[in-house]
């Protein structure tokens, strides 16, 4: 029985092997495997073994069904791969037609450049806030230590409405909204408007977005100005940028400092971007002025802290070699566009 | 400032060249803007001649080609008999107005194209020689600006507000005695005396002139002044005009303290007096211009007229000519804010004024008569003094400021030894006593430091910034409190970008007409006291103007898009007493744009329905579902929106507490731009636009979801076509299937709106598809069918709807 079984087994797989059709394997099967198939007859008739032989036979009757079965689902597969093998050539397409657009619209660049800067002073633990755009005298100058008639409200130039109102000319007006409401410590970033009354040109505006900064606490240090400048520019703009500081004059800050930071057009070789000098300058910053703090009720003897501003529209031309600021706010998709 | 870097050198020995003096005051004092040769011309560059051709119709013409350092070498006509490959010359570019005023243009000569001159020395203004071209030494660079042989250098220092004492030669020069560690040549002049009492000056008013010193000096002789004079003004960019003007300049930049010479004679009656103007005063100033002064204005008179705008600009009553023998030479201190508002006002600013506006040490009048009565006594050695003035009502005697040492480490973050803190202090001219807690002596002419504060910045910048160490704030790195409103700005962002839109930022202001196109009433907004611009004479009082600009700018180029813009209005309320208060409301806008015009006869806009969906997706993405939104015909007539084709867009939010009940508010519209303002804005498309007050939607927004279970059992989906008269509302009959549904009917969607053939005028066909089913078994056919009778039946009934067919 044992050599019959094997006899089935080796004639089975040979005439699956050559089998044109599925219809021809499922005969194939149930000539074999079927209720009343050869395979199945012979085994029937295991009842008239010894034990000993009932088993082996058994097993061997088990192992030949389950090659058949194998051997069956793997010449079928074959044969049902087979009618698409020549999908290549009668289902052809040109893949290097252009793509259909997807309706998909983009963010204004400098919303982009400003979410980017929130991230990374958020993930430094400072709160987003902001303020009003339309100021009044006192919060834009004033308790900014620039009392009316100081020289240094000529530093910016200035919109003034009919009400006596200003639009405001730097978001540090919203350092004393903020610190009047609030104690130390804190950390905060502004992002918001501003507005300056000068002749445009490829580098002005007369509206403009700023990012201002304020950190206040009972050892805030010049030092940390440094180091936090420092780390926010490599987040933003590489960790291989250079960020230096250099002697300015703001009235509410005391000491001042101007920041350049690395060119990112050139990496510091110098091009006409930065003038060939390498730098381009980044903002302004420096440490509380104690008058500033006077103002809001604070005690300039107990608390220090440091405040920064710059301006994510030039960081953005920077990144981006983009020749005319003015190019922001004509709203031309054809620009617009280009910062997916 | 512009300081000549041969005048620097008369106070200090330096060691630096102007370039490395510009590394030194960038990072310890104050910006240097520019390093140049003196006498830089604009638009004329060092180029060098690379080939000379002839010129094919004139003899005496040559062709040359001339690099410049530009791109491309330039093709230039030149006439110079001298002209040959190799040189390297002065060229004077397109655009370029030569000191004898010629303009240089692109222009052909004799038939050959020229695209610049190379000069000679007359045409440069520089000597009478015209023979030839100038050729210059092998050290002049390629490209660079020209200027002359030999010359002066030229460092430009950009001096902050709080520095006037750095407005001179000899403050700057202080610096950088300091820095280098060298010492300062400032040479004292002995003051002089006057035996005469020709003139009275009175100060009527202190507060605008806290000084007044002058000398009266005869034996003047009016002339050219010394040609070293001349050359180091011309450098600075002051014109020379005679000798006793060159004087006063010289000495303004000299000292930062600046000076005015009257002619005597021209005095009337021997007296001057300094007051406030009166209101409606004219003076006519040294240029000419008749100038009508306001209250307070800083002047001079004599017993007769105003003979000087004090601080400003000399009276051309007073001003001194070649037959002038005796002057009043006046180094005044006047205050600042006097100056600084006459000045504004007067929309009239000048080098004096610059300088007063700063606030100046009133103990520099002295020496600078001194030194200017010596200088001008080796111009002229007749020159006596007649009579010295000083009316000193203000009596300044220097500062002390406390400071702890401690206090600069702590302010810093440094680790600075005591003795490099007072060395630093000293260097720069402090005198400082003590030992830990300091007493800091500061010169009179250091009127910015008042402060402990104010020392540590010299301190710090003396040792120089990048000598502070680098940390970072130490404290808990807790997590910031969430910005709500950045949440939702960001969550509106994203979806409309998904949406396709693009987002625009205009500037937050509008035109008078804007305004008054929309319909709004000009009282409500804030009007620009000075505007750049007509059109930027409003902060906005809308998103819609600049964003329909953006639409018919864009329509240039694009036949369908989509534009949102975030950002504020502004309007100004009365209150109940009457004062106005402003408002800042931030607001978000959109508007879908086609070229393609749809049908007006049309009972739906595919195009309002597309923005209407994006309204639709925002709300839903803010946690208003399907029941709280609402969308309801404009009740009163708008000039913005379409009437018949726009919709008031309403939410409502289940109250916190039982007892507030629903919120229902107006959050904003939607539909399509008014014909006439589409007029107005000249588009010619087909806009659709909503406007959202987006405060209010952030407030009544919720990021919280209640999720529901996923029905399990089969749903049965039954169409319907209902015909009803064309101003039925979709939003009523859906209320109606909804309500005879009951628990049955979990969904209704309309799927197909007809009208025209086949249907009676006046009627429109709406198709919807009803889903019944339930939570927690199948239903069976008899029990939808008979739901659905009912629904159908209530329909009919309460719309005399017909049932086009039924599936």
């Amino acid at each position: 029985m044992e050599e019959e079984l094997k006899k089935y087994l080796a004639e089975a797989l040979q005439r699956i092997k050559v089998a044109e059709s599925e219809d021809a394997l499922e005969k194939l099967r149930v000539e074999y495997l079927g209720r009343k198939g050869r395979v199945s007859l012979l085994l029937r008739q295991v009842k008239d073994l010894t034990i000993e032989e009932k088993k082996k036979v058994g097993t061997l009757g088990n192992e030949v069904r389950q090659k058949l079965e194998a051997a069956l689902t793997a010449k079928k597969r074959d044969l049902s791969l087979a009618q698409y093998a020549s999908l290549a050539q009668t289902e052809w397409i040109d893949v290097t037609e252009p793509g259909l657009p997807t309706n998909y619209g983009v963010l204004h660049p400098i919303s982009q450049v400003i979410y980017e800067m929130i991230d990374v002073f958020s993930s430094m633990g400072y709160e987003t806030v902001s303020g009003p755009e339309v100021e009044t005298d006192y919060y834009c100058f004033e308790a900014l230590n620039m009392p009316p008639g100081h020289p240094a409200r000529d530093m910016q130039d200035t919109f003034y409405l009919k009400n006596g109102l200003i639009p405001r000319t730097h978001t540090s007006a919203v350092q004393i909204r903020y610190m009047e409401k609030h104690r130390p410590p804190f950390r905060i970033i502004v992002p918001g408007r501003v507005y300056r009354n000068e002749k445009e040109d490829a580098t002005h505006t007369c509206v403009f977005t700023q990012l201002e900064g304020l950190v206040v606490g009972s050892n805030i240090t010049f030092a940390d100005l440094k180091g936090t400048l420092i780390t926010a520019v490599r987040a933003v703009a590489g960790q291989d940028k250079k960020v230096r500081f250099r002697p300015s004059f703001f009235p509410y800050t005391e000491p001042s400092a101007e920041i350049d930071m690395t060119c990112m057009r050139c990496g510091g070789k110098g091009c006409p971007v930065c003038k060939h000098t390498g730098w381009v300058e980044l903002g302004g910053s420096g440490m509380v002025h104690p008058q500033v703090f006077k103002n809001v009720g604070y005690d300039p003897a107990q608390v220090q802290g440091f405040a920064f501003g710059f301006g994510p529209d030039r960081i953005n031309s920077m990144k981006h070699s983009v020749k005319d600021a003015r190019l922001y706010y004509q709203n031309d998709l054809r620009f617009l566009r280009q910062f997916y | 400032m512009k300081i000549s870097f041969s005048w620097l050198k008369d106070y200090v020995e330096t060691k630096k060249t102007p370039e490395e003096i510009k590394e030194l005051l960038t990072f310890h004092v104050a910006e240097v803007e520019s390093v140049e040769p003196a006498g830089a011309m604009d638009k004329v560059v060092v180029g060098k001649v690379m080939a000379v051709k002839p010129h094919p119709n004139a003899d005496k013409l040559r062709l040359t080609t001339v690099d410049v350092g530009g791109e491309a070498p330039l093709k230039i006509v030149c006439g110079a008999p001298n002209v040959a490959a190799g040189q390297l010359v002065p060229v004077a570019l397109i655009g370029a107005v030569l000191p004898n005023g010629m303009k240089i243009e692109k222009r052909a000569v004799r038939g050959e194209m020229s695209e610049g001159m190379i000069c000679a020395e007359d045409e440069l203004g520089l000597g009478q020689n015209h023979d030839g071209i100038m050729v210059l030494p092998a050290e002049y660079q390629i490209g660079n600006t020209f200027a002359p042989p030999g010359g002066d250098t030229v460092i430009d220092v950009s001096i902050p507000a709080n520095r006037p004492d750095l407005m001179s030669h000899l403050g700057v020069a202080r610096e950088l005695a300091a820095l280098e560690k060298q010492p300062l040549k400032n040479k004292e002049y002995p003051d002089a005396t006057g035996s005469e009492n020709i003139l009275s000056v009175k100060v009527a008013d202190p507060k605008i002139c806290p000084r007044y010193s002058a000398y009266v000096i005869g034996g003047i002789k009016i002339g050219p002044a010394p040609d070293w004079m001349q050359k180091r003004l011309t450098a600075i960019g002051l014109r020379p005009i005679n000798n006793v003007v060159d004087l006063t300049n010289y000495l303004m930049s000299d000292l930062g303290q600046p000076l005015h010479a009257f002619d005597f004679d021209k005095v009337a009656g021997g007296q001057m007096v300094v007051r406030g103007a009166k209101e409606g005063e004219v003076v006519v100033t040294l240029d000419g211009q008749k100038r009508a002064l306001k209250q307070g204005m800083p002047i001079i008179q004599d017993r007769e007229k105003l003979i000087d705008l004090a601080g400003i600009m000399g009276g051309q009553n007073s001003e001194i000519d070649e037959k002038t023998t005796t002057v009043v030479l006046q180094a005044a201190n006047f205050d600042g804010i006097a100056i600084r508002q006459a000045s504004r006002a007067l929309g009239h600013r000048t080098d004096a004024s610059a300088i007063y506006e700063k606030n100046i040490d009133p103990e520099l009048t002295w020496p600078t008569l001194a030194k200017g009565l010596d200088l001008l006594q080796k111009m002229m050695p007749g020159a006596k003094v007649r009579q010295v003035i000083d009316v000193s009502a203000v009596k300044i005697t220097p500062k002390e400021i406390k400071l702890e040492a401690g206090q600069v480490n702590r302010l810093l973050g440094t680790d600075l030894p005591e003795a490099e803190i007072t060395g630093a202090l000293k260097s720069l001219g402090l005198q400082v006593s003590g030992q830990s807690q300091l007493a800091v002596t500061v010169p009179t002419y250091r009127r910015d430091l008042n402060l402990p504060q104010d020392l540590v910045e010299e301190v710090a910048r003396y040792i120089g910034y990048d000598h502070i160490p680098e940390k970072l704030p130490a404290g808990d790195l807790i997590p910031p409190p969430k910005n709500w409103s950045l949440y939702w700005e960001k969550k509106a962002k994203r979806l409309l970008t998904g949406c396709g839109f693009a987002e625009v930022v205009n500037y937050s202001f509008n035109s008078q007409k804007q305004i008054a196109e929309l319909g709004l009433d000009l009282e409500e907004y804030l009007e620009v006291a000075n505007p750049i611009s007509p059109e930027q004479a409003y902060m906005r009082a809308s998103l819609i103007p600049n964003l329909l600009v953006n639409v018919k700018n864009n329509l240039k180029e694009f036949p369908q898009f989509s534009l949102f813009e975030l950002g504020r209005i502004f309007y100004q309320l009365q209150d109940a007493r009457g004062e106005r208060a402003v408002r800042e409301q931030t607001k978000l806008g959109g508007v879908m744009v086609d070229k393609n015009r749809e049908s007006r006869q049309a009972v739906r806009s595919p195009l309002f329905l597309k923005a209407k969906g994006v309204v639709e997706l925002i709300l839903h993405h803010f946690g208003f579902d399907e029941k709280s939104r609402d969308y309801v015909h404009f009740g009163i007539p708008s000039t913005t929106f379409h009437p018949g084709r726009a919709a008031v867009v309403r939410v409502s939010k289940k109250g916190a507490g039982d007892l507030e009940g629903e919120i229902r508010e107006d959050v904003g519209f939607v539909g399509m731009v008014h014909p006439a303002l589409l007029g107005a804005f000249d588009i010619k498309a087909e806009v659709v636009l909503f406007d959202l007050d987006f405060d209010k939607l952030g407030q009544l927004a919720t990021e919280k979801r209640e999720i529901k279970d996923i029905g399990k059992f089969p749903a049965v989906t039954l169409d319907v076509a209902l015909v009803v008269d064309r101003k039925v509302l979709t939003s009523e009959i859906e209320d109606a299937l909804g309500a005879a549904g009951g628990d049955l009917l979990e969904n209704v969607e309309l799927f197909d709106v007809y009208e025209g053939k086949n249907l009676p005028s006046g009627k429109k066909s709406l198709a919807f598809r009803l889903s019944y089913r339930l939570p927690d078994r199948t239903l069976t056919d008899q029990e939808v069918n008979l739901q659905h009778e009912k629904v159908l039946a209530a329909v009919k009934d309460k719309f005399g709807a017909q049932v086009r067919s039924k599936s």
